[in-house]
């Protein structure tokens, strides 16, 4: 017999729950990715959910949850890229020991400082890429997506997607060679 | 036979596993001959292994939690809402004045407090991150933060802008914007931080003092207390 989960009230609230939960990691990661920060990262995720919430009942007949959400997650962010490109700079915690900045300076190696660096220069330029030039970066170089995935991920021809990332790419080296901090 | 023009052409689609079999073999093939395509290929690997080391700050404490309540809660929240925002209103207007006559700027410990204009070091042509403390008496939505640079300065990734405006969410609490700056000229001017929400607004002034090259990066810190 299907279990099939009540969907009213406080049961609806933890069947949500149960089924999101495991997601939620690889929801912000890839809204990290997407936005480049972590205040609009989270506010990406917390949208998509609000939107996903009254669609609970929905989400119980989904095969394969992971890909059906990073989709949601990335077409929620083309959709309202404005909303989610807000911040040029990142509001961090004070007490944050997570944040880029370095408070026991005198107890890292100069190259892994150095490294450090070099990657914070980097997202400053990967945030100067075009949404779409992003985002797709996000998913392939990022995390891993193959390319046939994101076929079926994106609806969007495997010739399209990979002139896509050649462009994404090389725009991303051109900001680097102008940089010059590399 | 493959050339090196070939191999640079394909080298997207050998590194993706786009490539069949046989031109897969055929790259290989060409690859383990030429120093140059070599030294192509790791090249590209390195700078790929770069992006993928891109790091992810870890969301705020108890983000997952938060966020799946907050989907639940939203749908009930409207009404809760509408009074929040009346409450604030009278909140900002009251606090407004307590906000510039305590504004006080710790660098050096032990030093005094002090309301008039302050000056941060910074150094001309490297990055120095300047952090700004802004203690909210509540979460405000949807702020508007605006700069206003002075011409010597540069944000980090707006190259000659001096102006730069964006909404955000402010905590409650402590909020701390750090601004990458960079000077491109010796000289000194004001920066100025502007917060608005619901037709209120708060100004930060700081003036930035450009050091020659060979300084530290120097962290200060510009806290004002409601």
């Amino acid at each position: 017999m299907k279990n099939i989960l009540p969907f009213s009230g406080k049961a609806k609230k933890q069947a949500f729950d149960t089924l999101l939960l495991s997601h939620m990691d690889q929801l912000y990661r890839l809204a990290y990715r997407f936005c480049g920060n972590r205040d609009d990262a989270e506010d990406l995720v917390q949208d998509v959910l609000i939107k996903l919430y009254p669609r609970g009942e929905e989400l119980l007949k989904i095969e394969q949850l992971g890909p059906w959400l990073a989709r949601t997650l990335y077409n929620h962010f083309v959709d309202n890229v404005r909303r989610y490109q807000r911040n040029p700079v990142q509001l961090v915690d004070s007490n944050d020991a997570s944040s880029l900045d370095r408070g026991g300076l005198e107890d890292s190696p100069d190259h892994v400082f150095a490294r450090e660096q070099q990657l914070e220069r980097l997202q400053i330029l990967v945030n100067q890429l075009n949404p779409e030039q992003r985002s797709l970066l996000a998913l392939h170089d990022m995390e891993g997506y193959t390319l046939p995935e994101l076929v079926k991920m994106l609806d969007t021809p495997l010739g399209t997607l990979k002139s896509r990332l050649f462009r994404a790419r090389n725009r991303l080296k051109e900001l680097v060679k102008l940089d010059g901090t590399f | 036979m493959m050339t090196c023009d070939d191999i640079l052409l394909e080298l997207d689609d050998y590194l993706d596993q786009l490539l069949d079999e046989g031109q897969r073999s055929r790259v290989q093939a060409h690859i383990n001959q030429c120093q140059r395509c070599q030294q192509s290929l790791h090249e590209e690997m390195a700078w790929r292994q770069t992006v993928r080391a891109l790091p992810v700050a870890p969301a705020s404490e108890g983000f997952a939690q938060r966020a799946l309540q907050q989907a639940k809660d939203q749908q009930q929240q409207s009404h809760r809402h509408n009074n929040f925002l009346a409450g604030f209103s009278s909140a900002i207007a009251a606090g407004l004045a307590i906000w510039m006559v305590t504004a006080v700027f710790l660098s050096e410990p032990g030093e005094s407090p002090q309301n008039t204009l302050k000056t941060v070091n910074i150094v001309l042509y490297e990055s120095t991150k300047v952090k700004l403390a802004f203690d909210s008496p509540r979460e405000l939505g949807n702020a508007k933060v605006s700069l206003l640079l002075p011409d010597h300065v540069e944000l980090e990734g707006f190259p000659g802008q001096k102006q730069i405006s964006w909404h955000t969410n402010l905590r409650q609490g402590r909020n701390m914007l750090s601004l990458p700056l960079r000077a491109i000229q010796l000289s000194q001017g004001k920066l100025e931080a502007r917060i608005e929400h619901e037709g209120k607004s708060r100004v930060i002034q700081i003036n930035l003092n450009a050091n020659k090259p060979g300084m530290t990066n120097i962290e200060h810190e510009l806290a004002h207390m409601v």
